[in-house]
């Protein structure tokens, strides 16, 4: 089986929901923990510690989460310390690291995502429901650059015709209309060229069908079962388990349901990693044999 | 087997006078290559419209266009947009998807081919037009010679029997025209796909068409091969302009025979039939002021910190009142050095003195004030506007002078002109800010021969009106023609420079067609008019 970057767009939208789906709709301090433990080590497995200072902002986050719910909540039976006169609890402070951490799992796992689906593959999936929104999608994504570098020229432009006074508010914000007229004035008019090059390539002759670089193969198909056998399996335990319990007193449930549910989600979770570890591995060890 | 045939066909735009296209006749067989060429107004591409049956212009419209056989009005939709592929101008306008693999597929899409078989076409298309490397990546990101080859790999992806291009060459360098129309020949040979190409610079397209179609104010000046047609027009055709060297040598010394095309043809001709007793003209001898108007010294330039420098140990001087030339290739560093002129981009060592003075020493934009101006290469930056006259108003002011008149064109939306005309009001424009020192960027590109001549008279006017003129261009005929000076740019500096006769007699490979052909026979005929000239002084072998 191949990472989740290489799988089809379909199978990794699946793996993605599943994933961020339970840790948001099961209030769960072990399923949050067992997250984020997984999206971090996932993410820095896929695409390495790159940008650091993102990871210490993630960080103040998610402090900041777990730190202000104990000051806002007060119920809990085992009182820590009392500060004025509110009593901190620490019942509170275990749910506002559980928030804290499902929070945090989310913003890692959606990075990861955003990492995996580039542009190609959202269109293939939207083309898959739609062709034309996804051809609107992908002209849409043709144009902001052209639009920007377009604007760029023609700052340049009107600054060597003396349209523009260094020290002057008031005319920075002048030219900056006037540019923004023009540029939309230019991407109209040369819009009716993109629209004879469409008609020419007979946009609306037929019904049209959506082309994409990607094929479901056997191996997704695989994975997308499995995926959705696990989370079945994660519904199930957390539908018919003891709920965790946060107050009065935390209770991290023992039952067989929920610790299956725990033991499925934890290797769900892990999946990702593993596949991506593995053909890591496998490809290492090809290369050294060479 | 004629796939085409255009019958007696005339047209004539609604609300307005003239005909664009008055009784043309022609056709074509499988696997012809046919270049259409006229100058501006000539209904070229009027006619090329009217062939793809999407894009007919309304209007009043006579004669037939039929398709193998069957008149064009019957054809299904589907077989309309296959059987006939078109490429535009545009390389930028013309690609509608932001990746290049979706634009392949594009046209297959459109005609709901079922996914297995784009994949196939995608994959097919993509590695005969050798574009693999760039199969992933964004449109936005190709140069304008890969945007070309994509637009053409996506219309041949649909498998059409005739592909139609409408000036596809004329925004692209002259490196990237030798490419895309060898491809283009290629696919001609091939696939035995019938090509109509219109273009106005038929340099490199002479000597591999099987047939030229020649219009003149919409009707069929010549139609037949190269050779003929091009003899069969007068001295004073329009067309003249447009030709390469040696058939513009042949038209203009009458001595008979078959008609060259290329250099070789074109040097056997003249060997021929002319003596080479007088081996060069007399030159005047340049008067140029001794004032320096701007100069650069050890100029350092780059994008990126880590970068590669754009222009290094840059040095030149130009003098006030002439006009200096910058020719060079692809990424020597033309663009930016104007840039780094104009204040636009920043050196990092060096100094430019404009008058003078340091450009740093310029402050709050004063530099653009009456002092200097730079005309971009995309004109249309320049455009604001509703009307031409509202365009010139915006700069000039109410009462505003112009060298040159182009009051015709007031009432017009810019966007409306054809690229001569815009070029025109475009410096124009620039004019009215009154420079001393004008910067242009490659202002004949994409411009026929005859609108060319225009800008280079207009920027002769302006040398004697005592302007400073820095044009960059790819264009070394038009440098001939045009320049007191030029320099060769290549790696961020001032190879060599010089007066033109000298600077392109002295070049082997970036000099002139006429330079190239002559070399050894005639010494400094560094343009069609100077061989003429030779040829004419020398007299006829007998």
């Amino acid at each position: 089986m191949r990472s989740i970057s290489n799988m089809s767009p379909l199978a990794a939208l699946c793996y993605f929901m599943a994933v961020i789906g339970v840790v948001m709709f099961v209030r769960d301090l072990v399923i949050a923990t067992v997250s984020l433990l997984f999206a971090v080590l996932f993410y820095v497995v896929g695409c390495g510690l790159k940008d650091i200072k993102s990871h210490v902002y993630t960080l103040i986050f998610f402090v900041l989460i777990a730190v202000l719910n104990p000051f806002f909540y007060h119920n809990g039976a085992t009182v820590l310390f009392v500060l004025g006169d509110n009593p901190i609890t620490l019942e509170a402070i275990v749910y506002g690291v559980a928030s804290a951490e499902m929070v945090v799992a989310v913003i890692y796992w959606f990075r990861s995502f955003t990492e995996i689906m580039t542009s190609d593959k959202l269109l293939s999936l939207f083309g898959a429901v739609s062709p034309k929104f996804s051809l609107m999608l992908s002209m849409i994504l043709r144009f902001v650059p052209l639009f920007s570098r377009q604007s760029k020229d023609v700052k340049n432009a009107q600054r060597a015709l003396g349209m523009y006074k260094d020290d002057n508010i008031v005319d920075t914000v002048r030219v900056g209309a006037r540019i923004f007229s023009g540029v939309s004035g230019w991407a109209l008019e040369n819009g009716i060229i993109t629209a004879d090059s469409m008609a020419a390539r007979g946009y609306g002759a037929a019904k049209r069908t959506s082309f994409s670089l990607y094929r479901s193969k056997r191996s997704d198909v695989i994975f997308i079962i499995i995926t959705a056998v696990m989370l079945a399996a994660v519904m199930f335990g957390a539908a018919f388990g003891t709920p965790f319990r946060f107050y009065p007193e935390t209770v991290v449930p023992g039952d067989f349901f929920s610790l299956a549910m725990y033991a499925t989600y934890a290797l769900l979770c892990a999946a990702s990693s593993l596949l991506e570890i593995h053909e890591v591995a496998k490809w290492k060890y090809l290369t050294s044999k060479i | 087997m004629e796939i085409l045939n255009v019958e007696n066909l005339s047209f004539k735009y609604p609300q307005s006078d003239g005909q664009v296209l008055s009784d043309v006749s022609f056709s074509a067989l499988r696997g012809e290559f046919i270049t259409v060429c006229g100058s501006t107004g000539s209904g070229k591409s009027t006619l090329l419209k009217m062939i793809k049956r999407e894009l007919s212009p309304l209007g009043e419209m006579s004669g037939e266009i039929r398709i193998f056989g069957a008149p064009q009005a019957q054809m299904s939709d589907y077989d309309a947009a296959r059987k006939v592929g078109i490429v535009f101008q545009h390389p930028e306008q013309q690609i509608v998807c932001d990746k290049v693999w979706h634009e392949i597929a594009f046209g297959l899409e459109n005609l709901g081919e079922p996914r297995e078989l784009i994949r196939r076409r995608v994959a097919e298309t993509a590695a005969y037009f050798g574009i693999e490397n760039i199969f992933y990546k964004k449109t936005a990101e190709l140069s304008g010679g890969e945007k070309q080859l994509v637009a053409l790999a996506s219309v041949m992806a649909m498998e059409p029997d005739i592909i139609l291009l409408d000036e596809p060459t004329s925004r692209l360098d002259p490196i990237a025209v030798k490419e895309f129309i060898a491809t283009l020949r290629r696919v001609c040979r091939e696939m035995g796909t019938t090509v109509i190409i219109v273009e106005h610079s038929l340099g490199d397209l002479l000597e591999i068409s099987d047939k030229l179609l020649v219009l003149e104010n919409g009707r069929v000046a010549a139609f037949g091969a190269p050779r003929d047609a091009v003899a069969a027009l007068g001295k004073n055709s329009s067309v003249a302009e447009m030709l390469p060297c040696a058939p513009r040598v042949y038209l203009g010394t009458d001595a008979g025979g078959v008609c060259p095309l290329g250099i070789t043809d074109g040097r056997e001709y003249i060997e021929k039939n002319f003596k080479n007793d007088v081996r060069s003209l007399e030159r005047k001898a340049g008067d140029r002021s001794e004032n320096i108007a701007l100069e650069l010294k050890n100029v350092y330039f780059k994008y990126q910190k880590n970068g590669r420098d754009i222009l290094s140990d840059l040095s030149m001087k130009v003098y006030d009142g002439e006009i200096f030339a910058i020719l060079g290739g692809n990424g020597s560093g033309k663009t930016t050095a104007l840039g780094v002129i104009a204040g636009l981009l920043r050196a990092y060592a060096g100094d430019i003195k404009i008058f003078g003075k340091k450009s740093s020493e310029y402050k709050n934009q004063t530099l653009y004030k009456n002092c200097l101006s730079m005309l971009f290469q995309d004109v249309q930056t320049l455009f604001l506007k509703n009307t031409v006259y509202e365009e010139l108003v915006d700069v000039g002011g109410k009462d505003f002078s112009l060298p040159y008149d182009i009051s015709s064109l007031y009432s017009k939306h810019p966007y409306d002109l054809s690229g001569g005309e815009q070029q025109l009001v475009a410096l124009a424009k620039v004019l009215l800010t009154k420079p001393r020192i004008l910067l242009l960027d490659e202002p004949t590109k994409g411009l026929d021969g005859g609108v060319k001549k225009q800008i280079s008279d207009v920027i002769k006017g302006l040398k004697k009106s005592g302007i400073t003129v820095v044009v960059v261009t790819h264009d070394a005929d038009f440098a001939a023609n045009t320049a007191d000076r030029c320099a060769l740019f290549f790696g961020g500096e001032v190879i060599s420079s010089g007066e033109p006769r000298e600077f392109f007699s002295s070049n082997v490979f970036y000099t002139t067609e006429a330079c190239r052909m002559t070399r050894g026979y005639y010494d400094g005929a560094v343009t069609s008019d100077d061989v003429v000239a030779l040829c004419r002084l020398n007299g006829r072998r007998e």
